[in-house]
């Protein structure tokens, strides 16, 4: 018998899943480094983290049979979206 | 059941077969007999390498650990003079340094190379030259560097060498150079190392371990490596970019000139931080299989653990500024560093509940592995909390360094890797020993180290707290640190005694051996335990559950009897089977090569090599890089050897599988494609470096040469692309004929407009004005051209040893992996030089 991580979809989402939380922190803080301080900076990571959340959301809705594995991957990695998503949204 | 290969798994029934002749285990032991005398320093098989290996990063353990107790007996008391300011800083410096890239490290990557591949009952690592390179390098390089101490030119600068402070204005002198060498040459070691673990891992399991199956030691090695493969190209373009700094007055770092400070940073902590998760997941891996061999029960949470291990390994990425917080950096940046900091702290905790509920739900043995295991959950998760309160900016801004990060550090890297290593160390010795460590002994000796690991460092907690900052050689009294910094040097000493007693179990105890151990001591269930000699198991078992030992009572006698796959050696030499990297079928045989001398020899010349650039010794430099390449060549000649006369053999009952083969399926190929992506990240930091200069000092930028220029060098490069892809169809064409000299002199000509493309790129700067000593951007786009430059002179010395490899009939058609490996590096040469060409040139002046 084949366990979950020996389905090409569970290590796929796996790796997706934290791919998309890396690439939403690189986006937010390139945003940071090009436009230090600036309120532009603000605009790249909501629009980051909108296009995150989608793709998260995307993620979960593509496998239907979603091992407990991939929908931990998403969660973990969308409560790591949210959390990089707060500092543009309490510090000013 | 799919099938990931097209192998029909209903095979497996087939095992296990009959007992196989008694002869065939002669005739592996003679195939895979080591060395005798002298000659044994040329053997490459992991029983030696291995173990060597270990042996030399805990030889650097101890040695940094006296470095610890001199700064411990010189803070015991205010102004001591025990140790002289400059000595003392010697100190720390090479404390950390030696601790972090001479022990931690090499440490796990050791035991890797000794333990993975009993683990995946693999006869050897697939590249068992590179892991021997890859230890000598270390070896050699190490002690190198560290006899730096003996002669007073140890680096100074702290383990993280932060320019200004170690240009060479306020650094003169060989000190720093020793560090930035030292370490850019030991880095190597560990990426030639991580290369093996990948390709291991993914292509040498038994078949049937698949992913799901295998051993949780195997996953964490294999995050670590890849992490390695990300993480380490970071701190070799950052010692490269401030040697040649201090060598050639390249401004990179000095903002005088449009260069940053902060650039170092932040190109040391995105291999810095990585670093710490580099060193804890490997433990972490070997912690899962003890926990389960002390519980006496399955690991509960496997996937979860799995999860936590990937997710580290992504978010660990994500956290390299919180070093940085006390800069000034933004606000919203530090926030989004601080959230990541948190967020790594989830998949640390799933794997630290995952161990305790599986200690809760087994029978847990008072062994020392016992001990160790529980002493490490304890202190790891200690400093795991601290961690979160350092990931806290205003937290962090109040001791940042201070003792507080001191006692941090220690907290997560002896709990998280010092005490699984120990640990570790008492569960496996009897695999490579004759008879075990004393039990006894080393409940003694945990206790020992657990209570001299928190008096040294829990009173440093409260020495931070109160102000005392970190690498000074002394303080005044009355500031309320002489009691704390005493009862720290009395837990050192503590924590020293715990080791002393450690040397003498071993001396007492630990009796090398190859041929005989002391037998599963531990009762574990992975396959490492099965009857092995130097050619790993006499057989290779189909694995059917993750502890196959506790499952089947009988595999041990099955897999010595050769009832499973490789009985014997069918093609007559050292051979391997390889796996599918999912379900591990079984795909093919691959020929092994054994003990040589060459591997050594381009070790001890790359070490030449780097250390005559070091005292700026070039002609003897350029001298040895010529034989270590030339030792490098020596050693590849052998391993493409032209395949026996069978195409194909069979592995045990009755299942035919190809021997040796090219393209996506050869493990040559994953280990090429590692190497680029290697190439790949030092190319993509040197973009950071020019992205990060030109948001910073965008005033020193001045406009690129013509677009008529860009476009002819990116033509060049396309035409050399297209060259490597000819040269390949004609070997293609001339299948079953002679290759002829077409498809190496297309690589060459590949190869050739390479270099003339990467001289206009050159000459088209210097029309216009830019030097490479005059401004942050003259030296990090001449900086992208020596990257460049690095890959071209590669691929001129990989296409000359292609053509002798045809004038000696060995560039065999269709396929060949010589010329497989060759055509893809100057493939991978002319797309690298596309994107460092047109990036800087795509950038208008300030």
């Amino acid at each position: 018998m084949d366990g979950p991580i020996d389905q090409p979809q569970n290590w796929r989402t796996l790796v997706y899943a934290f791919g998309i939380w890396l690439i939403h922190f690189g986006a937010a803080y390139s945003g940071e480094l090009i436009f230090p301080n600036q309120s532009a900076a603000r605009w790249v990571a909501a629009g980051a983290t909108l296009i995150a959340l989608a793709a998260l959301f995307w993620l979960w809705k593509r496998g239907e049979d979603h091992s407990t594995l991939g929908l931990l991957a998403i969660g973990i990695a969308t409560t790591g979206v949210i959390y990089d998503a707060l500092p543009p949204l309490l510090v000013w | 059941m799919n099938s990931e290969t097209g192998f029909d798994p209903a095979l497996y029934d087939r095992f296990p077969t009959e007992k196989q002749p008694d002869e065939d285990v002669e005739e592996l032991n003679r195939i895979w007999a080591a060395p005798k005398g002298w000659g044994l320093l040329t053997a490459v098989n992991n029983n030696y390498i291995g173990f060597w290996y270990v042996a030399t990063s805990f030889l650097f353990f101890l040695l940094a650990g006296i470095l610890a107790l001199g700064m411990r007996v010189q803070l015991a008391a205010p102004m001591q003079e025990f140790l002289p300011q400059d000595t003392y800083n010697q100190f720390f410096t090479m404390h950390g340094t030696v601790m972090m890239f001479l022990f931690a490290v090499p440490a796990v990557e050791a035991i890797g190379v000794m333990l993975l591949p009993q683990m995946l009952a693999a006869r050897d690592l697939p590249f068992p030259r590179l892991s021997a390179y890859a230890f000598w390098a270390y070896f050699v390089g190490g002690l190198a560097f560290f006899c730096s101490l003996f002669v007073g030119l140890a680096p100074d600068g702290g383990w993280f060498m932060y320019p200004p402070l170690t240009s060479e204005t306020y650094s003169p002198g060989l000190n720093a150079d020793f560090w930035l060498l030292g370490i850019g040459f030991i880095e190597i070691s560990a990426i030639a190392g991580a290369v093996e673990i990948i390709v291991g891992v993914l292509r040498t399991r038994a078949p049937n371990m698949t992913l799901d199956r295998m051993p949780m030691f195997a996953w964490a090695m294999l995050v670590f490596a890849v992490m390695i493969v990300l993480a380490f190209p970071a701190v070799i373009l950052c010692t490269m970019l401030l040697e040649i700094e201090r060598a050639f007055n390249w401004p990179f770092f000095d903002p005088t000139r449009g260069g940053d400070p902060m650039l170092w940073q932040h190109l040391f902590w995105f291999f810095g931080h990585p670093e710490v998760y580099i060193i804890f997941l490997p433990a972490a891996g070997l912690m899962s299989v003890m926990v389960t061999s002390i519980a006496r029960t399955e690991l509960i949470g496997y996937r979860l653990n799995v999860l936590a291990l990937v997710a580290t390994g992504f978010i660990s990425f994500g956290v390299w500024a919180h070093h940085m917080f006390a800069t000034d950096m933004p606000a919203v940046s530090t926030g989004y560093f601080s959230a990541a900091s948190m967020a790594v702290s989830l998949p640390a905790g799933i794997q630290v509940f995952c161990w305790i509920a599986t200690l809760a739900s087994g029978k847990v043995q008072s062994t020392t592995p016992a001990h160790f295991v529980i002493g490490s959950i304890v202190t790891f998760t200690m400093g795991g909390l601290t961690g979160v309160m350092v990931g806290l900016v205003p937290f962090d801004l109040q001791v940042h360094d201070t003792y507080f990060i001191v006692a941090h550090l220690h907290y997560v890297l002896i709990g998280g890797m010092v005490f699984p290593m120990f640990a570790a160390f008492y569960t496996w010795a009897p695999m490579t020993s004759s008879k075990a460590l004393s039990d006894k002994l080393g409940k003694w000796i945990f206790w020992l180290m657990f209570t001299g690991m928190h008096v040294t460092f829990l009173p440093m907690h409260l020495t931070g707290f109160m102000g005392m900052p970190r690498r000074v050689y002394t303080y005044l009294p009355g500031r309320g640190f002489d009691v704390l910094n005493l009862t720290s040097t009395i837990g050192s000493f503590i924590l020293g005694a715990g080791i002393l007693l450690f040397l003498f179990d071993l001396a007492r105890n630990f009796r090398f051996s190859t041929e005989e151990s002391a037998g599963n001591v531990y009762r574990g269930g992975t396959l490492e335990w099965l009857p092995s000699g130097l050619y790993s198991t006499r057989s290779i078992p189909v694995v059917h559950s993750r502890q196959p030992l506790w499952d089947n009572p009988n595999i041990c006698d099955e897999v010595e009897e050769g009832r499973y796959f490789l009985p014997n050696a069918p093609t007559g030499t050292r051979e391997t089977l390889i796996t599918s990297p999912i379900r591990a079928e079984p795909q093919y045989v691959q020929l092994m090569p054994g003990p040589s001398p060459w591997p050594l020899a381009a070790a001890v010349f790359t070490a030449g090599f780097f250390l005559s650039l070091t005292v700026q010794a070039y002609m003897f430099g350029i001298f040895c890089g010529v034989i270590a390449v030339f030792s490098v060549l020596r050693w590849l000649w052998e391993t493409d050897r032209p395949l026996p006369d069978k195409k194909e053999v069979d592995i045990g009952g009755g299942i035919m599988v190809p021997v040796a083969i090219t393209g996506p399926k050869g493990h040559g190929w994953w280990a090429l494609n590692v190497l680029m992506v290697v190439l790949g990240m030092i190319a993509f930091m040197a973009v950071f470096a020019y992205l990060y200069l030109y948001g910073i000092n965008p005033e020193v930028w001045i406009d690129p040469p013509s677009l008529g220029e860009t476009a002819l060098i990116v033509g060049a490069n396309g035409v050399a692309l297209a060259c490597t892809w000819i040269g390949r169809w004609i070997l293609k064409r001339r299948a079953g004929g002679y290759a002829h000299d077409a498809p190496w002199v297309f690589q060459a000509i590949a190869a050739v407009i390479l270099a003339g493309s990467l001289y206009l790129d050159m000459t088209g700067w210097q029309d216009i004005g830019l030097r490479p000593t005059e401004s942050g951007m003259g030296a990090i786009v001449f900086m992208l051209m020596v990257l460049q430059g690095q890959v071209v002179i590669i691929s001129l010395i990989m296409a000359a040893y292609l053509g002798f490899r045809e004038a000696r009939g060995l560039l065999t058609t269709p396929t060949n992996v010589t010329m497989d490996i060759v055509a893809r590096f100057i493939a991978y040469s002319a797309i690298q030089g596309t994107a460092l060409t047109l990036l800087p040139r795509l950038f208008l002046g300030g």
